[in-house]
């Protein structure tokens, strides 16, 4: 797809996938290409790549339930000073239909207590400068964003 | 994801030939791990320098692998790269392994030629 020239001077592209964790690795190298080609400082795109494997790994694994069936779309902008992506899918909503809390797990305790899981939310409120969602007509939005510059 | 494993003098090194653990291969990664850690040395040393990328399910399935160890026995991770080790500092798991910058470092005397051990 050819990037469109937005009002704001921002760069837009979009793709979509089916839920399953190959599609969603797929996704993922395509967007960091793709917004490496449209400029993306390259000292940003490790922080981004895991944000976004976070939420689509969220999506593939819970809203659609690891059944490995139901699309998935991922829009990206661009801007000179910012990156938003948005990612919407119809599967079940987030519990509560709210963002989980972004506590990190408790690391206290014999070895074989650890966790391992529930690092997923944290780490997207802890590298995004916004995270929002809502859920409307059956449908998940997740929306969230960096500072590029 | 290929696994390789390197016999030295106290210790096994597993090196990752891959450039990312990610949730597609974690649960893989959990049993290829298993595998060649079952029985093992009471040291074992896993060799990241090839990993680029590392999400939570990867970051989760390293966890998982050093649980399955066992009592007396330690997961030590080697060679992180920048985003790896990130990772490990955010989620504060780098309080919970060993780090090394390099697989010299967790091994002294380590020759990085091909004279280390015996390969399998």
């Amino acid at each position: 797809m050819v990037p469109q020239q937005t009002p704001r001077g921002a760069d837009r592209f979009e793709l979509r996938l089916e839920a399953t964790g190959t599609e969603a690795r797929t996704a993922l190298t395509d967007t960091m290409q793709r917004l490496a080609k449209l400029g993306l400082p390259s000292h940003r795109a490790g922080d981004i790549q895991l944000v976004l494997a976070e939420a689509l790994n969220n999506v593939v694994e819970h809203a659609y339930e690891n059944t490995g069936r139901g699309a998935i779309m991922v829009l990206c902008e661009l801007g000179p000073e910012t990156l938003d992506i948005g990612i919407v899918d119809r599967g079940k909503p987030l519990p509560g239909e709210v963002l989980p809390a972004a506590e990190f797990p408790d690391l206290a305790g014999p070895l074989n207590g650890l966790p391992e899981g529930g690092f997923g939310w944290c780490l997207i409120h802890e590298l995004t400068s916004y995270v929002q969602y809502r859920r409307e007509n059956e449908t998940n939005f997740l929306t969230f964003g960096f500072h590029v510059s | 994801m290929t696994l390789t494993t390197t016999e030295t003098d106290g210790a096994r090194i597993i090196t990752v030939n891959a450039d990312r653990i990610d949730a597609a291969m974690a649960i893989q990664f959990k049993e290829d791990m298993r595998e060649k850690t079952d029985p093992g040395p009471e040291r074992v040393i896993l060799d990241l320098s090839s990993v680029t990328f590392i999400d939570s399910s990867g970051l989760g399935a390293i966890v998982a692998a050093m649980k399955q160890l066992g009592d007396g026995r330690r997961l030590d991770l080697a060679g992180l790269t920048p985003m790896v080790e990130k990772v490990f500092r955010l989620t504060r798991m780098d309080t919970v392994f060993t780090l090394f910058s390099s697989l010299e470092d967790a091994v002294p005397g380590l020759d990085s030629g091909s004279s280390a051990g015996s390969r399998h």
